[in-house]
């Protein structure tokens, strides 16, 4: 074994020493696969009675088996109508970690996208350089530098091989299909009020929802639904907090927020993909 | 957790520490770790039925780890996950043996995720290059091309003084 290989175990041994306190594996696969056989058992937006029991408990929307309330049946039905047309997509993020009660490492992120969810188009592109086609099965990355394939500027991944996220890590880069099934997880919907945009009108809902209550994430956020019954605004903030072992040191909790604001329902969307000579997988 | 079949259970309370140590290698940070050591740890759970006695769960869930990551990895290409990146005030305020972990991890990150499967695997997981290769479904001259620039660019990015006063 050459020194190299030397220096890349003891650094690779340094970097598993700083585990965090309070990770039981045992407890979270229990709740993993608790939440596992719940997934793939519902049908629809059913919560378990657990999480109903709280949200009565808070005499809001409760849901029960095979009976949906107003709230949370318009707000995912409108969600999934609009994600079953064409579609103008712009997106803000940001994040900030608090850390001594201060925040910190502010973060933003813009986008936007034009999607036609039935013929499997994307197209997006953000400031920060991110940029992406899905066209003809396959989802187009462009990466400036690519040290697999040099000269060659587009990653392409077949667009069947993208799986769900994970409950908790997945929030923050969640797609809107994956923040709809998130919400249809809220244990609270209400009537927020009256809202209105360029040429539409509408209701606003509220949501809210503590998920795996073994590591705290709090969900909460606004979806926008017009006359129409299609969504025109998502916002959707996640908080972690602080458990032990959750973050190091001082550092109290994460908080993310993503805004989408829908518009041009219905548009044709054209999507070409890169060059072939400018692909590699 | 008495649902939860004891032989099992025994192998997660054996083994779980070393796949969890594995896993934040590869992704860079506990949290994610352990949500992708419990999400593999379902999967195997859903195999551990026709898992043979004397077969390897170890080689079954690092290879449902590598695929699940390579999977989360493909739907996280939109842009980098937050808690991946502490701020510099807190990471100063580390003990010097934290700091170094955040350190190698972030160097870890910045690699191109098969680079990383592979040094991962190979000088953390100590499996041979040609397991490594069967694990990540390429060539083992592919395996030994991933080791060589991996390491050198691990390098780089350290520093090379910080390589060389931390590592040998």
């Amino acid at each position: 074994m050459n020194d190299t290989e030397t220096e890349a175990r003891r650094l690779f041994a340094a970097a598993t020493q700083d585990m965090p306190p309070g990770i039981d594996l045992l407890d979270g696969f229990a709740a993993a696969r608790r939440q596992d056989r719940s997934r793939r058992t519902r049908r629809g937006a059913v919560l378990s009675a657990g999480i109903a029991a709280a949200a009565a408990a808070v005499t809001v929307v409760t849901l029960t088996r095979g009976s949906a309330p107003p709230a949370l049946a318009t707000v995912t039905s409108a969600l999934t109508r609009t994600l079953t047309q064409s579609y103008h997509l712009s997106e803000q993020d940001s994040s900030y970690y608090i850390v001594n009660g201060q925040i910190r490492s502010p973060h933003h992120h813009a986008c936007t996208t034009e999607a036609d969810p039935v013929r499997h188009l994307l197209a997006t592109s953000c400031p920060s350089g991110t940029v992406a086609r899905e066209v003809g099965g396959y989802l187009y990355i462009y990466t400036p530098r690519s040290a697999v394939s040099p000269g060659k500027h587009w990653l392409r991944i077949p667009a069947a091989s993208i799986l769900p996220l994970p409950a908790i890590g997945g929030f923050t880069t969640a797609t809107p299909q994956q923040m709809l099934a998130e919400i249809k997880k809220a244990a609270t919907v209400t009537v927020a009020g009256p809202a209105s945009g360029p040429g539409w009108t509408g209701t606003r809902y509220a949501f809210s929802a503590t998920l795996n209550p073994g590591t705290i994430v709090k969900l909460s956020g606004t979806v926008t639904v017009d006359r129409q019954g299609r969504a025109r605004a998502l916002v959707l903030t996640m908080r972690f907090t602080g458990a032990p072992g959750i973050f190091p040191g001082a550092l109290a909790a994460l908080v993310t927020t993503r805004a989408l604001t829908f518009s041009d329902f219905g548009a044709p969307v054209t999507v070409t993909p890169p060059p072939p000579d400018q692909t590699f997988s | 957790m008495a649902d939860i079949d004891e032989r099992f259970a025994a192998y997660v309370r054996d083994r779980g520490e070393h796949h969890l140590r594995v896993a934040v290698l590869l992704t860079g940070d506990w949290h994610a770790a352990e949500d992708l050591v419990q999400a593999s740890l379902v999967k195997l759970y859903r195999a551990w039925p026709k898992l043979r006695v004397d077969g390897d769960p170890d080689a079954y869930l690092r290879r449902i780890m590598v695929n699940t990551h390579r999977s989360w990895w493909r739907a996280r290409w939109r842009r980098e996950t937050p808690a991946g990146e502490l701020p510099e005030t807190v990471t100063a305020d580390f003990a010097d043996g934290q700091a170094l972990a955040a350190q190698v991890r972030q160097a870890l990150r910045a690699l191109p995720r098969q680079q990383r499967a592979v040094l991962v695997l190979r000088y953390f997981a100590d499996l041979p290059e040609a397991e490594v290769a069967a694990l990540l479904g390429c060539s083992p001259g592919t395996v030994k091309t991933h080791t060589r620039r991996g390491l050198q660019a691990l390098r780089e990015n350290l520093g090379e003084d910080h390589y060389e006063r931390h590592g040998n």
